[in-house]
């Protein structure tokens, strides 16, 4: 019943580096950086909506150090 | 008779206004209705005295005192040696065991029946003073929402216009409390859609129930209290969801009236964990509170009453619920929310502000942040970097919302969090250019809810 509408999601994560940082994403219209643990509520919704087919991840962000 | 050393074989009474002095009287029967001293009695039989004064250490056995409406008095010590029984229910007193047992209410206080005197309340922020976020937003739709801390606005299915604020309010709390929660019909105020409800709802971490839980087994007998009132007298009802893999609900109601009012319900003990498979810091329950809903939906409205049943296909709304939706400004107050072992509910325990502050900051944390350094190169983010530390320590990994720079130089306006841990993470904002290097993010916020 709970409703979250994630608008955009992309990983992240530092240039050269072999694991994302995190995942940005706009969930109701605000932009925010999410990790990635399993007992975060906005990652396993994003993850949940994916897993649905309803949200597809955009290409990934590279950071340069 | 005025002295005699020993008296035997009377086979008739011995009566009149005359003193008798004696050292050993053995009888298997006295009867006496005057004012009468002994120093030592040991009686074995059945002993009727109008008024027994007894000065000395005596024996009495099977002794019932008085009728319907006389009165044992005691005017120095007593001493029971064996359990003390009091009226026809079941609050005793054992020496041997050192307990007393029965006790309901003191002082029209009530008592737990099990459990913890202190830090009972499963729920946090249950008085409604914290409220980090902000104190009132209005134009709430979809989306969940947390405007007070740890308690959020929940909205389910497909509505129309049709909105609501919620906020903290002050002026006409209940007695004890400083604020109380407030949820407004505030759109286009029109009947409930098919297959809807609003909530007001609170997560529960799996850490925080063990109190509830009786060991692997299962849960324990629980009960939950809170004061509410509304514009909208009725029916409203409450849901308590047990998380895992066995998730399962409870659904009861309540008589809403336009004054505050103490309600009470007890929670029965099931075979099925809070939380079962869940790590610690995961969510083992969820309370909803039903603000508005559809009472006539197959899908929310058919749960069984008063009983726990399987997986929740939605939430009880009732007749008196559905009106809250169609009628303009309508408001429902909520605040002294209590969950806690026994079947009894206690007064409120009422906590002081930066206990309750520190513990909500384990789900939500505001944060400022800066950084200063030089960048060799346009788009670097470890140039300036910055630390932020959470304390305490937050449930889970935060998700972070940074607020706008308000200060720096030699920026693009990027800010981003790196090695994100529930104790703090690294930030840094992207440089627009090489050279020196300087940021400030206004408020931002870190949050671990539910």
């Amino acid at each position: 019943m709970d409703e979250m509408n994630v608008s955009s999601a992309k990983y992240y994560k530092l240039e050269g580096a072999s694991e994302n940082e995190g995942i940005i994403a706009t969930i109701n219209g605000v932009e925010m950086q999410i990790p990635i643990s399993t007992g975060n509520s906005e990652y396993v919704e994003i993850m949940r909506q994916v897993d649905a087919g309803t949200l597809s991840f955009e290409e990934s962000v590279v950071f340069t150090p | 008779m005025s002295r005699a050393s020993r008296l035997s074989g009377f086979t008739t009474a011995i009566s009149g206004d005359t003193d008798l002095n004696v050292g050993i009287v053995t009888a298997k029967q006295i009867n006496i209705d005057q004012s009468f001293t002994f120093t030592n009695i040991n009686v074995t039989g059945v002993a009727t005295a109008n008024n027994l004064n007894v000065t000395g250490v005596s024996t009495l056995s099977n002794v019932v005192v008085g009728g319907a409406t006389t009165e044992l008095v005691v005017t120095g010590d007593a001493r029971v040696t064996g359990i003390l029984t009091v009226g026809t229910s079941s609050l005793t007193l054992n020496g041997d065991s050192s307990t007393i047992t029965g006790i309901t209410t003191i002082n029209n206080i009530s008592i737990a029946s099990s459990g913890t005197y202190s830090n009972r309340n499963v729920f946090d922020n249950g008085a409604m003073k914290i409220a980090q976020r902000r104190t009132s937003e209005s134009g709430l739709s979809n989306n969940a929402k947390f405007i007070f801390d740890r308690w959020s606005y929940r909205r389910s299915g497909s509505w129309g216009s049709n909105s609501f604020t919620m906020s903290q309010e002050t002026v006409g709390a209940p007695p004890e409390f400083l604020f109380y929660m407030r949820v407004q019909q505030s759109g286009t105020a029109a009947a409930v859609p098919s297959d809807t409800a609003v909530y007001v709802s609170q997560g529960v971490e799996k850490s925080n129930m063990s109190t509830l839980s009786d060991g692997t087994t299962g849960t324990k007998e629980c009960v939950i209290s809170w004061y509410a009132r509304g514009s909208r007298p009725g029916t409203y009802s409450l849901c308590v969801v047990k998380r895992g893999d066995t998730s399962e609900s409870y659904t009861t109601t309540y008589s809403l009236t336009t004054d505050w009012q103490r309600f009470t319900k007890v929670i029965p003990a099931s075979l099925k964990q809070w939380g079962d498979t869940l790590t610690s810091s995961g969510k083992a329950m969820d309370v909803y509170f039903t603000v508005a809903g559809d009472g006539s939906s197959s899908g929310i409205g058919t749960d069984t009453l008063n009983s726990w049943t399987g997986v929740p296909v939605g939430l009880v709304a009732n007749t008196q619920e559905e009106s809250f939706a169609s009628t303009s400004s309508a408001t429902f107050d909520i605040t002294g929310i209590q969950l806690e072992l026994g079947n009894q509910a206690t007064p409120f325990e009422h906590l002081p502000h930066a206990i309750e502050l520190e513990r909500c900051r384990r789900y939500c944390q505001h944060f400022t942040c800066g950084g200063s350094g030089t960048a060799t190169g346009a788009n670097q983010t470890q140039s300036a970097q910055g630390t932020v530390n959470y304390t305490p320590e937050m449930r889970d990994v935060p998700t972070i919302t940074f607020g706008t720079i308000t200060s720096g130089t030699n920026n693009t306006g990027n800010i981003s969090a790196f090695v994100p841990r529930k104790t703090g993470h690294v930030c840094g904002a992207q440089a627009s250019s090489s050279g020196r290097q300087f940021w400030a993010v206004g408020l931002s916020t870190a949050s671990a809810e539910f």
